[in-house]
């Protein structure tokens, strides 16, 4: 079944009230329904700006952007939040509740649900993010990682079709990530799309398939994890550093030929496998 | 508002204006300032910002000061239409007159503003013998507007991305719209000030009662002139303006 392009952004261009330059240069950009996508940069190339047009925070000056079919022009933020869960970077610019069940419940009082429905489908979600316990907790009390899966929480409990998560992995720690990255494989395995802005290559050299790579307000490459992330071209102009399992596969090339998406630990330890199954190769060691 | 109060923030820049001493600056939107307060005529007052307007220039602030005057039309706007509207013995001038008042009172402290650091104005505090801690709790306010104001913006694009709308609803509602606005912004900054409180502390803040200044003001004899030219040129406007020169 051929996919829908759930997210569609032809010729964007976009400034900043008293700023002189473009923070967007002509983006072009189609994103495919259920598609797990990182978009990656610099501080200051534009992924935070770009996002913020997904949901109609910020409106193209030129070009247009559509989400589920709709131009962003012509609908407002609260319409536009119903397709499309923004996650923002910092919890503590969102946080003001004084439980975490009201935190959650945020949303859905402002789209309307009645209030047994929303609180049922809040404790639903919170039990999902291991927030159960804190229910009747203040959000201000709870840990950097809870925090994070609270505002995840506070904005998958209206279940919209697009997760657009702002650095989520920010001072998280490892146990952290990987609770995330779960809850995304979880969430995306559910036909959802969702959108990971950040500069961790890392984290999304492990869990991420599809890459966007943006520098100076526009889209540099895009493609396969993979081949980005081991490309020396594209990782100097985006200023990032190639995780170290791609230096390792890119000094072993000659010898090796890697298949699959070897920037996953499993996979490369495999191809390693394969490699050293092979007598002859084992021979010239 | 937001915008009318960052209109007065510092931008770095250099002029014969803003390598002035603070003080005579001061001096002069002081005297100024309360100049538009002895006379009510209209083209008295028009001469007192004509005379403004070369400072201005001569600081390489004018564009800003329009910004400035465009950010804050709907006050003049407002000051206008109610002067017109209650003051039962005032003509069009008398409504004119308390408009410009506005305005010059604005330009006198622009020139202060627009061309002086608030390090320099912190300066002058501390030769008033004001203690330093209040001096600093001044420059610091001042340093944080332009943060604070984006991180408001921040707020508002997060709790709108959840589906908050303040635009809807009657005033009671709206007034409760904004309180997931405001507690994030509130909690957020006094975090801020305990961990800024902290960082000065291990940094030494307060271990000397005697503290030096890295920049020291000097009084030259151009600062001199300016200060004569100043008091010169307020005194001659004011007894102009007493005089019954002015028609209207």
């Amino acid at each position: 079944m051929p996919r829908r392009d759930i997210i569609e952004v032809r010729d964007l261009w976009y400034r900043y009230p008293e700023a002189k330059e473009w923070a967007l240069k002509g983006i072009n950009l189609t994103i495919k329904e259920g598609e797990l996508v990182a978009i990656m940069g610099e501080n200051g190339a534009g992924k935070t700006t770009l996002v913020k047009h997904f949901n109609g925070i910020l409106k193209p000056h030129k070009g247009y952007v559509k989400v589920c079919g709709l131009d962003t022009k012509e609908h407002t933020v609260a319409e536009l939040a119903r397709y499309v869960g923004l996650v923002f970077q910092n919890p503590d610019h969102q946080i003001f509740a004084s439980t975490v069940l009201e935190e959650t419940m945020f949303a859905l009082k402002n789209f309307g649900w009645d209030l047994e429905r929303a609180e049922k489908r809040a404790k639903e979600i919170l039990k999902e993010m291991g927030l159960l316990d804190y229910i009747d907790t203040s959000p201000f009390s709870l840990s950097g990682g809870e925090k994070k899966r609270l505002t995840i929480a506070s904005v998958l409990v209206y279940d919209p079709e697009i997760l657009v998560l702002d650095e989520p992995t920010v001072g998280q720690d490892y146990g952290q990530k990987r609770r995330l990255a779960k809850i995304i494989e979880r969430i995306n395995s559910l036909g959802k799309t969702i959108i990971v802005v950040t500069h961790d290559v890392e984290f999304v050299a492990e869990y991420i398939d599809h890459v966007i790579v943006m520098s100076g307000g526009r889209i540099i490459a895009e493609g396969e994890v993979t081949r980005i992330l081991c490309d020396e071209n594209i990782m100097k102009r985006a200023r990032l550093l190639s995780p170290q399992l791609g230096i390792v596969v890119k000094n072993l090339e000659d010898y090796i030929d890697f298949k699959g998406n070897f920037l996953r630990l499993p996979i490369f330890v495999e191809n390693l496998k394969r490699w050293l199954e092979n007598d002859e190769n084992a021979k010239r060691i | 508002m937001m915008r009318m109060l960052r209109g007065f923030e510092y931008l770095r820049g250099d002029s014969p204006i803003h390598r002035l001493d603070p003080r005579v600056k001061i001096l002069y939107s002081l005297a100024y300032s309360s100049l538009c307060f002895i006379s009510l005529k209209a083209t008295f007052l028009a001469l007192l910002l004509a005379v403004n307007i070369p400072m201005l220039i001569i600081g390489r602030v004018i564009k800003r000061w329009l910004d400035m005057m465009k950010a804050a039309t709907p006050f003049i706007v407002l000051i206008f239409l109610f002067n017109i509207l209650f003051q039962r013995f005032s003509n069009i001038y008398g409504a004119v007159a308390y408009t410009l008042r506005f305005v010059i009172f604005m330009t006198a402290f622009a020139v202060l503003f627009l061309t002086t650091t608030p390090e320099d104005l912190a300066l002058v505090m501390v030769k008033l013998k004001i203690p330093y801690q209040y001096t600093l709790a001044f420059t610091m306010a001042i340093r944080f507007v332009p943060t604070l104001s984006r991180e408001l913006q921040i707020i508002i694009d997060a709790q709108r991305s959840r589906g908050l709308e303040l635009e809807k609803g009657n005033v009671v509602e709206r007034i409760r719209k904004y309180m997931p606005i405001l507690i994030p912004l509130i909690v957020h900054e006094i975090r801020r000030s305990y961990t800024l409180a902290e960082a000065m502390e291990s940094r030494g803040f307060g271990y000397t009662k005697n503290r030096t200044y890295y920049y020291e003001m000097k009084f030259t004899k151009k600062d001199a002139i300016a200060l004569l030219c100043t008091l010169v040129s307020a005194i001659f406007l004011g007894i102009l303006g007493k005089m019954p020169l002015w028609p209207f």
